[in-house]
């Protein structure tokens, strides 16, 4: 990496923040919501890539942490009374505990045996949540839980700046709730990940065995990657729930294909590379989103997008990773950096630090 | 380099390793003293590799193998590090994807004092790895990577280093790079276990030689007066 290369990406994402942040006044207001369901699934891209993308640790059942999380908060808001602050809190510890506990057979299982474990844990919760529908709401799922930010009435500051509706306002105030959870979740993977914790994650996915030979204990930076991930798919998803995007429903964070899009967005965008799975999750979201809507009709086979879109939106995902194996943000890196030294030859390598 | 003549630092005796119904090692001996560099040789598949696999605890075995005191199969490899035993495999076990540096401080990993003065010693000791810090270890050179396990050595600051095959695959020039090297880290008093078969390179280092054939030690003793023995000299010719 050279010093122009950190320097171009410290521009990019500065760019990337202040269009964030100004997002509610560049975009409209149905937009803005989906922008802010699309930055949940960032979150849960993120919570996935810590694990897999940076130790190697396959997981196929991501969703768990997210419905671990989310049902907890959802039952103790709305069984036990408890205020959003407290459910959230404990949504991320039941997770976290989750982690934890999907991480001891990562101690002893590798490879497609870890991967099917995480697999089937996911599809007991669901028929735990069917088994009990009284409590669990079954396959409708948990709605009317209190929202973490009420706003019942038009917010002075909002309104100076043109919002009107107490809806315009609603939608603002939580998109920028997910912003912000959004950003902190990135700065501390950002910090983890580029600490020496990080290193000792890309050793363990590299090679185990070798990480072991220099005295590393794999076992335990795995127990800890498995927390870390659960912690915060948990907070995203109990943060989710409390908000007026979702509730908690098995099909919204418990499903096989939650889990399956989680992998897919960390692949599109790039294993072990947070940034890539954090902003892929956003454009994955509008992508489907755009497709499911769309009343396009498909020329030729005369087929509604809107009804054909799972087939089209999958097929495009394969084609990208057929054609982009590492996933897109190495890929734009890789470029970036050939333009640059076709440009500018003499460009001087630095150290990454620690 | 003057060998400590109290408890041996390593202690091998009468190890057995087998896979399955293959005896890779039958009864071998060796004593390790503290500041000696031992040389174990013999030719491909004689079972160099499984015996400092057994020894870096990375293989059931029958018989004994202590080190300072501790018998391996009991420790884990990280009590093994902590104790200063630090294992260099044949295979290098280079994290391929991650820079010079961080392989190299990932070496200091049980050991973090002192860890940026080490790395300066590495450097100094192998410049071409200050030159290539934030490479890939995966672009490397065969001999950079050879260079580059060494000195993930090093920085766990090792008492007893063991090398697999340092010089194997290397072109002339840089198994002499290898070969200074090793002489420069046998003056910091790290005591060496090279497993080679390139003779002439083992006879370079070591103080003592045991020779291995089939799984067994044939010959063992003194460098100098191993050079004259008849079954050496069939090894050289050979």
């Amino acid at each position: 990496m050279t010093r122009r290369n950190i320097e171009s990406h410290r521009i990019v994402g500065i760019v990337c923040l202040i269009g964030l942040a100004s997002a509610p006044f560049l975009l409209g207001i149905l937009t803005l919501r989906q922008l802010t369901a699309a930055l949940f699934l960032g979150m849960f891209a993120m919570s996935w890539d810590y694990v897999s993308g940076y130790t190697g640790q396959l997981s196929f059942g991501h969703s768990m942490f997210f419905g671990i999380g989310g049902y907890t908060a959802a039952v103790l808001n709305l069984n036990v009374g408890l205020s959003p602050v407290v459910t959230i809190l404990a949504g991320t510890v039941a997770a976290g505990i989750a982690g934890l506990l999907v991480g001891v057979p990562a101690l002893r299982l590798r490879g497609p045996y870890l991967a099917l474990i995480t697999l089937i844990a996911p599809l007991v919760l669901v028929q735990i949540v069917n088994i009990y529908p009284d409590m669990l709401g079954g396959e409708g799922g948990l709605q009317g839980m209190d929202l973490l930010v009420a706003v019942d009435e038009p917010i002075g500051v909002l309104s100076a700046v043109g919002f009107e509706s107490a809806f315009e306002h609603r939608v603002v105030v939580y998109y920028y709730v997910a912003l912000l959870l959004f950003l902190a979740i990135y700065a501390l993977f950002y910090v983890f990940t580029r600490s020496y914790v990080g290193s000792v994650f890309t050793a363990i996915r590299e090679d185990e065995d070798a990480v072991a030979a220099v005295g590393v204990d794999a076992a335990k930076f795995k127990l800890f990657a498995f927390t870390m991930s659960g912690v915060v798919g948990g907070l995203a998803a109990a943060t989710l729930v409390h908000t007026p995007l979702a509730g908690a429903a098995p099909e919204r964070l418990l499903v096989l294909p939650v889990s399956i899009e989680v992998v897919l967005i960390g692949f599109l965008g790039g294993m072990g590379t947070i940034t890539g799975p954090a902003a892929t999750g956003i454009v994955f979201y509008f992508v489907r989103d755009t497709l499911q809507a769309s009343d396009a009709v498909i020329p030729l086979v005369g087929l509604p997008v809107g009804e054909v879109w799972e087939v089209l939106f999958y097929s495009i995902a394969l084609l990208v990773l057929f054609a982009l194996p590492r996933g897109v943000l190495p890929w734009l890196s890789d470029l970036s950096r050939t333009v640059r030294d076709r440009n500018d030859p003499s460009a001087e390598p630095i150290s990454e630090t620690h | 380099m003057s060998a400590d003549e109290s408890e041996p630092l390593l202690s091998v005796s009468d190890l057995t390793v087998s896979y399955g119904k293959v005896t890779a090692l039958d009864g071998v001996d060796i004593d390790v003293r503290t500041g000696e560099t031992i040389g174990v040789m013999g030719p491909n598949g004689v079972g160099k590799s499984t015996l400092v696999d057994a020894i870096s605890g990375f293989l059931d075995y029958e018989g004994s193998i202590t080190y300072r005191g501790m018998e391996v199969s009991e420790a884990s490899t990280q009590t093994l590090v902590e104790n200063g035993l630090f294992y260099c495999t044949e295979r290098r076990d280079l994290f391929g994807q991650m820079s010079v540096e961080q392989n190299l401080r990932l070496g200091s990993y049980l050991n973090r004092d002192g860890e940026n003065e080490r790395l300066e010693k590495v450097f100094e000791l192998f410049p071409r790895l200050e030159e290539r810090r934030s490479q890939e270890a995966e672009s490397l050179s065969g001999g950079e990577q050879q260079m580059l396990s060494l000195g993930r050595g090093l920085m766990s600051d090792p008492d007893f280093l063991i090398l697999d095959e340092p010089s194997i695959g290397l072109a002339p020039v840089v198994l002499e790079d290898i070969s200074d090297a090793l002489a420069a880290i046998t003056d910091l008093d790290v005591t060496v276990l090279l497993c080679e078969q390139d003779i002439t390179f083992a006879l370079e280092h070591a103080d003592r030689l045991y020779l291995l054939e089939n799984g067994a030690v044939r010959r063992s003793g003194p460098t100098e007066s191993l050079q004259s023995d008849e079954f050496v000299e069939s090894y050289i010719g050979g």
